[in-house]
């Protein structure tokens, strides 16, 4: 490759890493107990390793100062794109963080890591077969039957249930480490369903756009033909049932801690993201419920553990999974990866007996070393481990929900007796293993780049008979210095793995592929109903949000201008509160017998109104449920929409923790509130195909923009004022429906009802108009498919029906005030509209969003 | 030999219409040495759009059956036919065996410790242990060391339907004093598991006897259940502490398994907004031929 040539001028006095790694943790001893960390990876002795040269050579030139802007940006795309992981601990996601400077592994040493990877999902596909079948290796004493029958991930329904000629196991991941003279080293298998791949090509894409020369030049491996190789064995898997399989993500839901990546992965590899209700089992063939059809699903992808999968078979309390799915894949009608009790293989105790397991099934030695591990079940490893508890790390042999791991030099001696009776209470449960060292790596921190203990993970796909391993994988990097543990859940840090090549990087697979051509999916049956119905959802909240943000802001505007209009500005103001109570369906608030004294101070009022996400009505409530519909969706938006979630989120999380007496905030946030919104609106009007889920986002959206409007108008034009208050107030109501710059070039003259009722209500050209939203209702009406329930008043004629009423209305005439200033005529008409539009829309939920009912089990009475 | 036609009725009633029910049933008889089925049959009603007889992980006939027409009835009747051998209970000469030795000689058969490992629900508890340490001692042939276990649960527990459910533990049992047949079934495994003996829990029928004089009355017998020890050789000697008793020809088996969640005669899932369920149950053993 070409040498990236740095004019000795430009490099700083002190190079970024020409100090590295005095600071940190880096040839010092060991703390809190741990062992002292192995081999550097970038450095051995004083010098650079010949694979980092390039890429220190060009950190070095960008300068520290540079690079951080570059963190900053890559902040800001793991940002746009919404990538995020929850903690079990914590409700709220966490932003996904990413260190600038990636892992470098040789092409060398990667072969050999490939090679063994490939060895070991060999070998454990065939273990995998083995237990679910004939059990040969029970039987001959390979491999202790305790480990499999006390096994928590060993599902008896699923015993005999074979693939035809595929691999058991489909993807497989593991963790590895350096050992103390820097050989990388197995520390765990995941087979499960293993998590991270899907961060690993985030980090990749973010990476790959914040160092474009800089990748371009290092020759790195690229990760995404380890996704083709996964797309193409999903086909592979469906393609015994039909010529154009249909795969699913099963997603535990949006709560879940990588939810972000199944959504992530479903979008990027073209599938549906869907949860357990999204599916039912007929006739024992599996089911997506797709807007009232129900779509055959031929693979499932399955994220959820496999004891959750099916609550008739396996955890009858499962909310994740769907009844009769293990039947389905026993009678051949569906293929679940990983297959449903592959989570017997992920077993640490395993490791003691892989060695002769591999001589007996494949007479080979393993290529990949294994940290040292002692099953306790057995009588002298137990004896060895008792000894030793304090030098040694234990975990128990199955994967529980919250998995402790002990690291036996951090614990206090009454913590170590207690681990003592545990292991001996139940010996074959647990394991223990000697802490690995690990490497160290260049990471960038506050305060410099220090050197943090490492490890990686990385993935392999079953293809024709073999396994793909991905070039790369998800490095995580341990919070601190001290930090045994090195997982999401405790805040590491992520890293970018690259693994150089020999030769430069073509891309040698495309999406393009010959042969006929392939029929796209029918648009509507991609889409369950759950995710119809959020994205209907969506638009209506992002209308709701849109409308109080807008009233909220015509009312301060009112207020910050008071002394220009005296007496009459107070009772506009007065009346917008008013308003303001009534659209947000805030009563009493500034209609209630108390309202006086709340007009004299209304800031408490508008504080809860705009940040009191508890309450229904206020924006902070329909901008929380705008982001947790769009949650659902996620996979059904665009990824420039996150960025506009993304911000609305945190100007979310700005409101909830600004206090009353900062109303300047409040207003400052509810206009940067605004645009988000707007963004919003536009990312979905030109970034989103018209199809079904358009049409119901949209469907959403009109109907929610109607409906504030006739309420808005409803509260504001219920009574006359005197003339300057109502033009006032007249002035605010436009400037709220935004069709103040209209109104004015229009009709130039002071506001008049009349005209107003003309352009807010009828103008069939104004895209603010009540007109202009029932005649995109029935759009949007038209275009979707079929309802799964009988038309009951018919959705479309009831929208006829409004038009009507708003073509054949007399403005003129409901505009004027009666004897007692009111205008009940005009006031009749807005309730009927209301009344309409709000049965059209509980005719639409009905009609399209059919929920299951509530699930349980059903138990049998005790013998006695 | 004794033929018993068995007629086993389940009846739920739900309060409100169930739109999608799935369902696993664990109620024919297998077939065993000392057992043949001569035919069973399964009659559900209303009409499963989807019914599928297999065997499962432990050669118990399981069948599985949905339905997606919506329903407030569920009723589900397994009808058989059995013979069964008179020298079923006839101790094998290894029962004689010193319960010491027997445990030494498990050694690590997979089957052995399959059903050595604790369950869920017979999970081989300290209280279990200490409950049968006179009972099980080391140099009693393991045959008396049975007996006197099943004595010592029948004769420190009453009978008491009311104190337990379907999901009643162990401990249970020790809290409330009483339980039923399922409870002493899980104790004795628990127990036995405890000091290394493989134990598993089946589930039948026995056949009840009326009192000297009174006719017997259709209907009025139950479901029943008890414990299994393994014996060296891989074979299983049935022991009845409800009954105080080995197993004999009143006994029909239909399944086993390391507890009953293995082994429920039914258990399912619905779809519906009904809160209550009535649940019937009828079972009828009958000596025919």
């Amino acid at each position: 490759m070409e040498p990236i040539t740095v004019p000795v001028a430009s490099v700083p006095p002190a190079g970024l890493l020409e100090a590295y790694p005095q600071r940190g943790i880096g040839g010092e001893g060991g703390s809190a107990g741990l062992p002292a960390p192995g081999i550097d990876e970038l450095r051995v002795g004083g010098a650079v390793r010949p694979h980092w040269q390039p890429l220190t050579t060009a950190l070095d030139a960008l300068g520290g100062d540079e690079l951080r802007v570059r963190q900053d940006d890559i902040d800001r795309l793991l940002d746009a794109d919404g990538a995020s992981y929850r903690s079990r601990e914590s409700d709220q996601p966490q932003g996904w963080a990413l260190d600038a400077i990636p892992l470098v592994v040789s092409s060398e040493e990667w072969s050999a890591v490939e090679a063994g990877v490939t060895q070991r999902a060999v070998l454990l596909d065939l273990v995998l077969r083995d237990l679910y079948g004939e059990r040969k290796l029970l039987r001959r004493g390979v491999i202790p039957p305790e480990l499999v029958f006390g096994h928590a991930g060993f599902l008896r329904p699923l015993d005999g249930v074979a693939l035809p000629d595929q691999s058991h196991l489909f993807t497989y991941g593991v963790d590895l480490g350096r050992d103390e003279a820097g050989q990388l080293t197995v520390l765990a298998d995941h087979t499960q369903a293993p998590s991270g791949a899907g961060y690993a090509l985030e980090n990749r894409m973010v990476l790959s756009r914040v160092f474009p020369s800089i990748y371009r030049d290092a020759q790195v491996h690229h990760v995404a033909p380890y996704f083709r190789s996964l797309r193409a064995g999903l086909e592979k898997l469906g393609s015994y049932r039909s010529d154009d399989p249909r795969v699913v993500v099963l997603s535990p839901g949006p709560r879940s801690e990588t939810a972000f990546e199944h959504a992530y992965l479903a979008s990027y590899l073209g599938y549906s993201l869907v949860e357990g209700d999204d599916l039912v089992v007929r006739g024992g063939e599996l089911f997506l419920r797709s807007l009232g059809q129900l779509d055959r699903v031929d693979v499932v992808m399955r994220r959820v553990d496999a004891d959750y999968c099916d609550p008739l078979e396996l955890r009858p309390e499962s909310q994740l999974g769907v009844p009769g799915l293990v039947e389905a894949v026993r009678r051949g009608n569906v293929v679940v990866v990983n297959t449903m009790g592959s989570g017997v293989i992920e077993n640490p105790a395993l490791n003691g007996f892989l060695d002769a397991t591999a001589r007996a099934l494949l007479g080979q030695d393993l290529l990949l070393p294994v940290v040292q591990s002692w099953w306790c079940g057995d009588a002298s490893q137990r004896a060895y481990v008792l000894e030793r508890l304090d030098q040694l790390v234990c975990k128990p042999v199955s994967r529980q929900p919250v998995t402790r791991t002990y690291f036996g030099s951090t614990m206090s001696s009454a913590d170590l007796d207690r681990l003592r009776s545990m292991i001996e209470a139940k010996p074959h449960r647990w394991v223990a293993q000697q802490p690995l060292a690990m490497s160290t790596t260049p990471t960038l921190t506050p305060t410099g780049v220090e050197a943090r203990r490492s490890l990686l993970r990385t993935y392999a796909v079953a293809r024709q008979g073999s396994y793909s391993v991905m070039p790369g994988g998800l490095t995580r990097v341990a919070p601190d210095e001290s930090s045994p543990v090195i997982s999401n859940q405790f805040g590491a840090l992520a890293k970018d793995t690259w693994v150089l090549a020999s030769t430069p990087q073509r891309q040698t697979e495309y999406w393009l592929r010959s042969g006929p051509a392939v029929h796209p999916a029918d648009p509507s049956s991609a889409l369950s109903e759950r995710a119809a119905e959020n994205l209907f959802w969506v638009g209506r909240y992002v209308e709701r949000a849109e409308a109080v943000a807008r009233l909220l802001r015509a009312v301060h505007d009112r207020r910050n201008n008071l002394e220009a209009h005296g007496n009459e500005g107070e009772e506009a103001v007065a009346s917008l509160l008013r308003v303001l109570t009534f659209t947000t369906y805030g009563w009493p608030g500034f209609l209630g017998v108390e309202s006086e004294q709340l007009l004299a101070s209304p800031d408490s009022e508008l504080f809860s109104l705009a940040c009191d996400a508890g309450r229904p009505g206020s924006l902070a409530y329909a901008v929380d449920h705008l982001l947790r519909a769009a949650e659902v969706v996620r996979d059904q938006l665009s990824n420039d929409t996150w960025q506009a979630t993304g911000t609305l989120e945190r100007q979310l999380h700005m409101l909830s923790r600004t206090s009353l007496n900062r109303q300047d905030v409040v207003q400052g946030t509810l206009g940067t509130m605004l645009q988000s919104l707007l963004a919003f609106h536009g990312l979905v009007n030109e970034s989103m195909v018209r199809d079904t889920g358009w049409q119901f986002l949209d469907a959403g959206r009109r109907i929610e923009r109607a409906q504030q409007l006739v309420r808005l108008l409803r509260a504001a034009l219920e009574r006359q004022h005197n003339d300057a208050a109502e033009s006032l107030l007249l002035e605010s109501v436009l400037v709220s429906a935004e069709s103040i710059i209209t109104y004015r070039r229009r009709y130039r003259s002071r506001a008049q009802v009349e005209t107003l009722l003309d352009l807010l209500v009828s103008d069939e050209s104004n895209p603010r108009s009540i007109r202009f939203q029932v005649d995109r209702l029935e759009e949007a009406l038209l275009r979707l498919p079929e309802a799964p329930k009988p038309a009951m008043a018919g959705g479309r004629s009831s929208v006829v029906g409004i038009a009507t009423r708003i073509r054949t209305a007399r403005f003129g005439e409901l505009a004027a005030p009666d004897a007692d200033g009111r205008r009940d005529d005009l006031v009749a008409f807005l309730d009927d509209l209301e009344v309409q539009i709000a049965n059209l829309a509980t005719e639409l939920s009905e009609r399209h969003f059919v929920h299951l009912q509530p699930r349980r089990s059903l138990i049998d009475e005790p013998g006695q | 030999m004794t033929n018993y036609r068995i007629t086993h009725r389940t009846r739920y009633t739900y309060d409100a219409p169930v739109s999608l029910s799935y369902g696993q049933s664990c109620l024919l008889p297998r077939e065993l040495d000392t057992q043949t089925c001569t035919s069973a049959r399964l009659e559900i009603s209303p009409q499963p759009q989807d019914q599928r007889e297999r065997l499962d992980f432990y050669g118990n006939r399981v069948c599985y059956f949905s339905l997606d027409q919506p329903h407030d009835v569920l009723e589900i009747t397994a009808i058989s036919e059995v013979s069964v051998l008179p020298e079923r209970g006839s101790a094998p000469a290894e029962t004689q065996m010193l319960l010491g030795d027997a445990v030494a000689a498990y050694g690590q058969h997979p089957d052995a410790v399959h059903y050595l490992l604790a369950s869920a629900r017979a999970t081989a508890d300290a209280r279990s242990s200490a409950f049968a340490d006179d009972c099980l001692v080391a140099d009693r042939p393991m045959i008396e060391g049975l007996r006197l276990l099943v004595s010592k649960i029948h004769n420190s527990f009453g009978f008491d339907a009311s104190a337990t459910t379907v999901t009643s533990t162990v401990e249970d049992l020790f809290k409330h004093g009483a339980g039923v047949c399922q409870d002493f079934a899980h104790l004795s495994v628990s127990a036995l598991r405890a000091h290394g003996i493989p134990a598993r829990y089946v589930s039948g029928y026995l056949e009840t006897i009326p009192p000297p004089g009174k006719p017997k009355l259709v209907g009025a017998d139950v479901s029943h259940a008890w414990a299994a020890a393994m014996l060296p050789s891989g074979a299983w000697i049935d022991l009845d502490p409800t009954n105080d008793q080995f197993v004999n020809d009143r006994y029909v088996t239909t399944g086993w398994g390391r507890d009953y969640a293995d082994v429920p005669p039914l258990k399912g899932v619905i779809y519906s907004d009904s809160r209550k369920t009535k649940l019937d149950v009828s079972v009828d053993v009958a000596r025919v031929g």
